[in-house]
């Protein structure tokens, strides 16, 4: 390829030194991987300088290189797994030698190099629309299209999968269990919920809005989700919870099911993994701002009541899993711009309830339990919490939003 | 209409558009006229890989005919040709 222009590589590559003795190589941005030897890695140094293609071929022409894709799927083991995106299988030795052309294409096609470096920058955002193919897109505008293309599945039940157990009764093992639910089912505690009246907006299956329950509270449980609400209401009555828990359909729009509610209706509204979703709305309904939905919640809830809201957090969530499985590391590549988050940052949740009249009164970073197995994900969610927990009070006057 | 055209009509009555509504339903955009929405557009594109054994690429959502039934139509058969 002597003379043909050469691409160069990347600033964003990352390199790991690999227990085989090669090296893993990746760019967290696009989340791809590859085992390489040591001359892939001269050859991506060459590519990031001023040498000519001439060069590059008299120094290179007659050797071999060896580059493994070693990249998976982020949503590979669902939105609760590792989102790393590396096939840990993924081995040096399954990989040919390649001649300098292959490897040169091999480290565009992973996103190492670039042939121009001003459209890769431009290809790391948001798509317009779904058949955008010249932009990487957002977390929810690839995994549906992960779920349905690759995966063959429908995404609805694929996710209440990852949630729940078959029957939809009992979290499914993994870090929604270890972290999120032993978090509430400790929190949550008789004490706390004895006589006292909840609304579990986003019930799903009615896992929490069941717990509540069986701890004393009066529950109301709202969802959008008519499958699940059948689940709820029939894993109620098994428990023998009918009397303490009433799930109805949350109708659109969601301003006009809560407006029908009487005000200082409830001592507690309880948001599981909803919030988030009034932020950086899924698919095409018409939903309101964070701010609109907290002031409907507000104006349900007693005046010395507590809006409850769990939500992945907004820097740890979707992070890869690096480092040794049981001393993690991470490489953060956004908080602002989510392409693999979905969570409100700090500010934006905090400025939602500002507009909403309420203040956080109370935050929690959710680690796993003791009872957590010893593997890579509770070593990655001990150190880098999965979920945080928001307590919001009614402030006196709503305040502006300067 | 050919076999693909006839598919894909009958995948656009099933996802609720109605071909009485749009005079020329085979050569409307159906993509800048919202006919379907971004899940269903994907769900298009998985039920026409599985029911005409092709793989639909970048290359194929980049070409100005995936947007009407007529041009995808055409996408489809040549794919089916070569395939």
């Amino acid at each position: 390829m002597p003379g043909a222009p050469l691409p160069s590589t990347l600033d964003d590559v990352v390199v790991f030194v690999s227990e085989e003795g090669g090296f893993l190589v990746t760019n967290p941005f696009l989340r791809t991987w590859a085992h390489t030897d040591a001359a892939f890695l001269e050859l991506l140094g060459a590519l990031r300088t001023t040498l000519t293609p001439d060069d590059v071929s008299r120094r290179f022409g007659t050797r071999t290189f060896r580059v493994v894709d070693a990249t998976g799927s982020p949503f590979a083991d669902g939105l609760l797994g590792d989102p790393t995106g590396l096939r840990r299988t993924a081995r040096l030795e399954e990989g040919a030698p390649l001649a300098l052309a292959d490897a040169v294409a091999a480290a565009v096609r992973l996103g190492f190099a670039a042939d121009d470096v001003d459209t890769y920058a431009a290809s790391l955002a948001r798509r317009e629309h779904v058949l955008d193919r010249g932009r990487h897109g957002d977390i929810h505008q690839r995994v549906g299209e992960y779920v349905l293309r690759e995966l063959r599945a429908d995404p609805d039940a694929w996710w209440a999968h990852q949630k729940f157990s078959a029957d939809l009764r009992v979290p499914a093992p993994g870090p929604y269990r270890d972290v999120q639910w032993e978090f509430a089912h400790r929190y949550f505690t008789h004490e706390r919920l004895a006589g006292r009246r909840v609304l579990d907006f986003g019930c799903g299956p009615g896992l929490f809005a069941r717990l509540f329950a069986s701890r004393g509270a009066d529950v109301l449980a709202l969802d959008v989700n008519a499958d699940h609400l059948a689940a709820a209401r029939r894993l109620s009555a098994d428990d023998g919870l009918s009397g303490a828990t009433r799930f109805e359909m949350l109708e659109l729009p969601v301003e006009k099911t809560l407006a029908a509610i009487e005000p200082s209706s409830f001592d507690l509204v309880f948001l599981s993994d909803v919030l988030m979703f009034y932020f950086h709305p899924y698919g095409s309904a018409d939903i309101p701002e964070p701010g609109a939905l907290l002031a409907s919640l507000r104006r349900v809830l007693a005046p010395d009541g507590r809006i409850a809201v769990l939500e992945p957090n907004g820097t740890f969530w979707q992070q890869p899993w690096l480092g040794a499985a049981s001393r993690p590391l991470t490489i953060v590549t956004e908080y602002r711009h989510r392409w693999y988050g979905v969570t409100p940052t700090l500010e934006e949740l905090s400025r939602a309830a500002e507009d909403a009249g309420l203040a956080i009164t109370r935050v929690r970073e959710l680690v796993p339990g003791d009872a957590a197995p010893r593997d890579r994900a509770t070593a990655f969610a001990s150190e880098f919490p999965l979920w945080w927990y928001f307590e919001l009070a009614p402030t006196a006057v709503a305040r502006s939003t300067a | 209409m050919s076999d693909a055209e006839q598919w894909l009509v009958d995948f656009f009555g099933a996802s609720g558009v109605d071909a009485g509504d749009h005079e020329n339903l085979l050569n409307d955009n159906y993509f800048d006229r919202e006919l379907l929405d971004s899940l269903e557009i994907i769900r298009l594109i998985v039920g026409i890989e599985d029911r005409f054994a092709i793989k639909l690429d970048a290359q194929d959502m980049q070409d100005p005919r995936f947007c009407t039934i007529r041009g995808l139509a055409q996408i489809i058969d040549s794919k089916r040709k070569a395939a």
